[in-house]
């Protein structure tokens, strides 16, 4: 079937433009929207440039999903005179990308041959003004000239992230952008306060959504409800929505806005961050928790989400209040421990919807949970044997632990990472994996590259411990470090050594246990600490290991 | 076959959907996991595939997939499922549900199937690439997931090669053909392929195969199809006119006839723009002309279609796979030199079968042309710009495959004959490499390197696009230190490249008497350049060529250094080939290492041997890991 097949499975293959222009030279973008309502505005853009390369360059204009292109009008400078212009035709429009949460877009792309001064005009028509979001001082295009032009009916205004305040027609041009960058704003009924439209726009769309009935409410959940603590349930609940809804990131319509409702979502078995987030508030709240739907960033977006407007956030969580203190939940991430934030979220921001005035509350930049790993590394010198022995546990586990959930091959899956990473075929003996803790054996031989023997004693090259980016990529998912951790790695050669003496750094900590030198690793998530800490460990891992054997 | 009209000739057509809605599913019985099947992460409990050759000038192939799902992750897959239709596929029917362990069945409904489509519009039309997604909701271990779709096809598939064969093993798999079109079909078994049923069904001559546990097929930059893998050919021909070689021979002529301008000479042209010399025929000239098109002409884009407009061409300088040929075949006519035409496959689309005619097989075309010492020779059009052949180079994809041979005249066929492709050894493609390294009282190196790489190593050499091949073998190509110094024109065309004064940092020192030397910035990072890390090997592996690295480290010094490692030398040997690796103390100041490789075996078929290969390899990456420890007062 495998010819055949390659006719009916036809790869995509799309070409790879990514937003925005390239080789472009843009001298102006126009932003001009007019609100009829809250519900109701249309948008024109105009950009102006010239392609002033030798070969044919792409510009690309995203289209929201929600919205209605009403006319495209594309202009060529023709001896001093703008004409209609061939480049219309000469476009790609891709298929929806559901990259990021509320950002549901089409890409109009054109091909724009060298030496083509333009002019695009595009204007569309759209619904609920809360997803116009941010002014960017450069535009999307870094065009030299750019401006934003609104028109508020009587009883709207715009809230602007630095503070300002309009009503009627509003105008920004680049020097009215000061510092930012981006500006983020919002548009909302005059005399109200932006925060408490923002909230109260989504919770009116969340709250039907949360409302769970008893007959559907799971049985296995209402038998721990009797017999668990407030901790245990809660945590169970997690367990649940993690366990049992699939994350399937599919936003098509508005539903990449307002989540699907509860009841729903627990029938089909599946949904998105936002559904399985809604879904697990909507459990909390049916057995009577303090819990909130929080509308969140995830550290892909690097701006600090402390301004109500959409386009800082692109992710949705459950936020519990357990005990006097704040829980962040996101079931999307698999083997994630009650109380941990997920990794994506860590240090970032949340906004409570429905929160009483409390709307933004800051994630902690840390797990609860206590997070180690442990590699030890025994040698045989007469059977020139390596014995690796791996202990994780808490966040440091959760790859374990998705691994064991989702794949029938893990010992072979573990067994050919290790071994590639270590550069020795070894062989998974045994491992125990539980959600909090695991502990893998391995062992491999040594190879020709792993020693030179000098009569009595030997030299170790550690080429047989892996770069640390590829340890946090089995240990984090990840091959930079995604939060501070600690990482024990533990050497016993079955021979006279002391190789702390050898090393000590800022960075790292060396004792010795018994037989065994350990080296303690503070892997911090700063990019610069990182950086050093590879730096420190690879200088002592290049130099070879003297170890003397007594002879027998 | 490429560069031959005949093969699939079905056009661009605008994609519709409909939804089956009440589709009629074939009733499912739960099922028992083999033993065999349980570390699969999901296997087919049906898979079956019906062909349709509509009387309409239409393909319309059914699928319906029923797929047990058997791992989480699996599970996770197939809850968004998606495909990818090309215009040319108008998408008919389509289904799916997810048949639960309770026995109850979840359809999708409009909601879970979504479109959607990527426009390219230019002032030549509009084309359309459209992508559905399948949301199967609350998929499970232990749920089966059902899918059946129908495409169909604007034209006819006259030719292909089937297997029973897929990604996933499967419980059963069934193939059928069903011929409604007013053309003959023709069907052939290969292997051990189950008994072709024939029967007329409702009046439609239909043909299908089918068979109970079935293994999945791998596929990969290695992974190759095995001469004894079961298969199908089917040719689809017209009525009362087989497809024999006669045919082919006679449509290929309309493409690549053996004089495109009967009164106007190419040797004179030739003549003309300097390529040969006045009076210069025979294979001296072809010679030439193989390197004027290699090196001289522009690759073209243009339709070529049109062979009165070849001279035009030629004038121009311009060239690509369909003009090679025509330029060279009418030199042969006017130089009086006899050539057949060949055709042959990739021999990771498995082994060339003669006994049957399909259009399928005739996928590589080369011209086999006999000198005036009766000697023959191979000649491979290009496959893509700068990748010209020369004379007796094979691609290796091709080599050690049979083929088939046609000779005639115009386009009537006179002669054919079975040709097995020769294949290179180790010998052939060998890359030699001298080093000589000068170290200091201060450990400061200064090193000189030869490479000669003949064979496919030249030949991937010459026409790499990038450094990235040549980096692999730690030659900078664009170093100033670095050029080609030689070609030899004799198959195997080696390449040598030379570099001076060049620091590879191969000492380090590591204690105050100790020094280490390092040979992995010397040696390729592989065997093979590609592929190997992260694939997935499979049953039969096809490695592209066999090979053989020499390599010779010379080391002066001027301060005194004793080899002190006790080991000073390393061997493996096991049927995929040999690694070998020794230092020589030739005096106190001098140092030897020597280090070969050589990959004997290139068809690597079953577990065993699949190990074996892997072993082979990760006992490279640790020979070419290994450093040398010396002593030095």
């Amino acid at each position: 079937m495998k010819n055949l097949l390659i006719l009916f499975t036809f790869l995509l293959v799309v070409p790879n433009f990514g937003f925005g222009e390239t080789g472009l030279t843009i001298f102006s973008e126009n932003y001009t929207y007019k609100l009829e309502s809250l519900d109701t505005y249309t948008s024109l853009v105009e950009v102006e440039g010239i392609n002033a390369t030798q070969q044919t360059s792409f510009i690309a204009f995203p289209v929201g999903e929600l919205a209605e292109v009403i006319s495209i009008e594309v202009y060529e400078l023709i001896k001093d005179k703008w004409k209609a212009s061939r480049i219309k035709n000469e476009v790609t429009i891709s298929t929806m990308s559901w990259s990021a949460f509320f950002t549901g877009t089409k890409k109009y792309i054109y091909s724009i041959p060298a030496g083509v001064v333009f002019r695009f005009v595009f204007k569309t028509a759209e619904k609920n003004s809360i997803f116009l979001t941010e002014m960017q001082s450069k535009g999307q295009f870094d065009a030299a000239s750019v401006s934003y032009h609104f028109f508020l009916p009587e009883n709207l205004e715009l809230s602007d992230q630095s503070g300002g305040n309009f009503e009627g027609e509003v105008y920004y041009r680049n020097e009215d952008f000061k510092e930012y960058d981006e500006l983020f704003y919002v548009i909302h009924p005059k005399n109200r306060v932006a925060i408490d439209y923002f909230s109260e726009w989504f919770n009116e769309r969340i709250e039907p959504q949360l409302a769970i009935s008893e007959t559907v409410i799971p049985d296995e959940l209402v038998a721990k409800y009797k017999l668990e603590t407030k901790k245990e349930f809660a945590k169970n609940c997690f367990r649940f929505v993690q366990d049992q809804i699939k994350y399937i990131d599919i936003e098509n319509g508005i539903n990449a806005v307002i989540p699907r409702h509860s009841e729903k979502v627990l029938k089909n078995g599946m949904g998105d961050c936002k559904d399985m987030a809604t879904l697990l508030c909507g459990l909390y709240r049916y057995f009577g928790f303090e819990a909130y739907p929080a509308i969140s960033r995830t550290n892909s977006k690097s701006k600090i989400f402390d301004f109500p407007s959409v386009g800082l956030a692109n992710h949705m969580i459950c936020v519990l209040r357990l005990d006097e203190e704040w829980y962040f939940l996101d079931p999307t991430e698999e083997g994630c421990l009650f109380g941990d934030p997920s990794i994506q979220i860590l240090n970032t921001e949340v906004f409570l919807v429905g929160g009483k005035g409390n709307y933004f509350l800051s994630v902690p930049d840390h797990p609860r949970s206590e997070t180690i790993a442990r590699l030890e590394y025994r040698i045989d010198k007469e059977t020139d044997s390596l014995y690796l022995t791996i202990t994780s546990e808490g966040k440091l586990n959760s790859n374990f632990y998705y691994l064991s959930l989702k794949r029938n091959d893990k010992e072979r899956f573990l067994e050919q990472y290790f071994s590639k990473i270590s550069g020795v075929r070894l062989r998974l003996k045994s491992f125990a994996i539980t959600p909090e803790k695991s502990i893998l054996f391995l062992e491999g031989k040594l190879g020709y590259s792993n020693y030179a023997e000098l009569g009595q004693t030997r030299l170790y090259h550690l080429t047989f411990v892996p770069k640390l980016e590829d340890l946090c990529l089995i240990l984090q998912n990840n091959n930079i470090p995604l939060f501070d951790c600690n990482l024990e790695i533990g050497f016993n050669f079955s021979g006279k050594m002391d190789l702390q003496q050898e090393f000590s750094t800022t960075l790292i900590e060396t004792k010795k246990e018994e037989r065994n030198d350990i080296f303690l690793l503070h892997i911090k998530q700063n990019e610069d600490q990182f950086e050093l800490l590879k730096r420190e460990w690879s200088t002592f891992l290049e130099q070879p290991k003297s170890i003397e054997y007594v002879k027998k | 076959m490429s560069k031959n009209n005949l093969l699939f000739l079905f056009s661009l057509l605008i994609t519709t959907y409909a939804s089956a809605g009440d589709y009629p599913w074939p009733a499912y019985t739960a099922v028992e996991i083999p033993d065999s099947l349980s570390d699969e992460s999901a296997f087919y409990v049906q898979n079956i595939t019906t062909i349709d050759f509509m009387e309409s000038f239409e393909t319309r192939i059914i699928i319906f997939r029923r797929v047990y799902i058997n791992s989480p992750e699996a599970a996770e897959e197939y809850s968004k499922d998606e495909m990818f239709i090309r215009e040319g596929g108008k998408l008919g029917r389509i289904a799916a549900r997810t048949l639960k362990k309770d026995g109850t069945s979840i359809e999708l409904d409009e909601s879970q199937i979504i479109r959607t489509s990527t426009i390219q519009k230019s002032r030549f039309g509009e084309r359309s690439l459209r992508r559905v997604q399948l949301i199967y909701p609350n998929v499970e271990v232990g749920d089966v997931v059902d899918q059946m779709y129908e495409l169909n096809l604007e034209g006819y598939i006259f030719s292909d090669l089937l297997y029973l064969e897929d990604d996933l093993p499967s419980l059963y798999s069934r193939i059928t053909l069903r011929n409604i079109s007013r053309l003959d079909l023709t069907a052939y078994s290969l292997n051990d392929m189950p008994p072709m049923i024939q029967k007329m069904d409702a009046g439609v001559p239909t043909i299908s195969w089918e068979k109970s546990g079935i293994g999945k097929i791998s596929s990969g930059y290695f992974n190759a199809l095995s001469p004894t893998q079961p298969a199908i050919v089917f040719v689809l021909w017209k009525r009362g006119e087989p497809l024999d070689y006669n045919t082919v021979y006679a449509y290929d002529a309309g493409s690549l006839p053996e004089d495109y301008a009967p009164l106007s000479p190419i040797t004179q042209s030739l003549q003309s723009l300097g390529v040969i010399d006045v009076g210069e025929t025979g294979m001296s000239g072809l010679i030439k002309l193989i390197e004027f098109l290699s090196n001289d002409c522009d690759w073209t884009y243009e339709n070529t279609d049109f062979v009165k407009q070849t001279s035009k061409f030629l004038v121009n300088k311009q060239v690509n796979g369909t003009l090679f040929l025509r330029y060279v075949m009418k030199y042969l006519k006017e130089a009086d030199l006899r050539y057949e035409k060949g055709f042959t496959k990739s021999l990771l689309n498995g082994k060339f079968e003669h006994g049957f005619v399909s259009l399928e097989q005739l996928e590589d075309q080369f011209l086999a042309i006999t000198d005036e010492n009766n000697q023959i020779h191979f000649l491979f059009p290009p496959n893509h710009e700068n990748k010209f052949y020369h004379l007796d180079e094979i691609p290796f994809y091709d080599e050690g495959n049979e083929s088939i041979a046609l000779y005639g005249q115009r386009d009537i066929l006179k002669e054919t004959a079975s040709i097995y492709l020769p294949e290179s050894s180790a010998f052939d493609n060998k890359h030699v490499v001298n080093l000589y390294i000068s170290v200091d009282s201060l450990y400061t190196e200064k090193v000189k390197r030869k490479d000669v790489l003949s064979g496919h190593n030249a030949f991937l050499c010459r026409t790499s696009n990038d450094s990235d091949w040549l980096s692999e073998f730690n030659i900078t190509k664009d170093s100033l230190f670095i050029e080609p110094t030689s070609e030899d024109v004799l198959y195997p065309y080696a390449i040598t490249y030379l570099q001076d004064s060049i620091n590879y940092n191969c000492f380090s020192k590591i204690g105050d008497s100790l020094l280490s030397f390092d040979m992995s910035n010397i040696l390729p990072l592989g065997i093979y350049n590609e592929g190997e890390e992260n694939n997935e090997f499979g049953n039969y592996l096809v490695l592209p060529y066999l090979k053989q690295i020499d390599l010779s480290v010379y080391i002066r010094s001027d301060i005194p250094l004793h080899l002190v490692d006790s080991k000073i030398k390393m061997n493996y040997e096991s049927s995929i080939g040999r690694i070998a690796m020794e230092v020589f103390q030739i005096s106190e100041n001098n140092i030897k290492i020597s280090c070969s490789l050589e990959v004997k075996k290139r068809k690597i078929n079953g577990e065993d041997e699949i190990s074996a290969y892997q072993d082979f390899l990760h006992q490279y990456a640790d020979i070419r890991a290994k450093k040398w420890i010396f002593n030095h007062p």
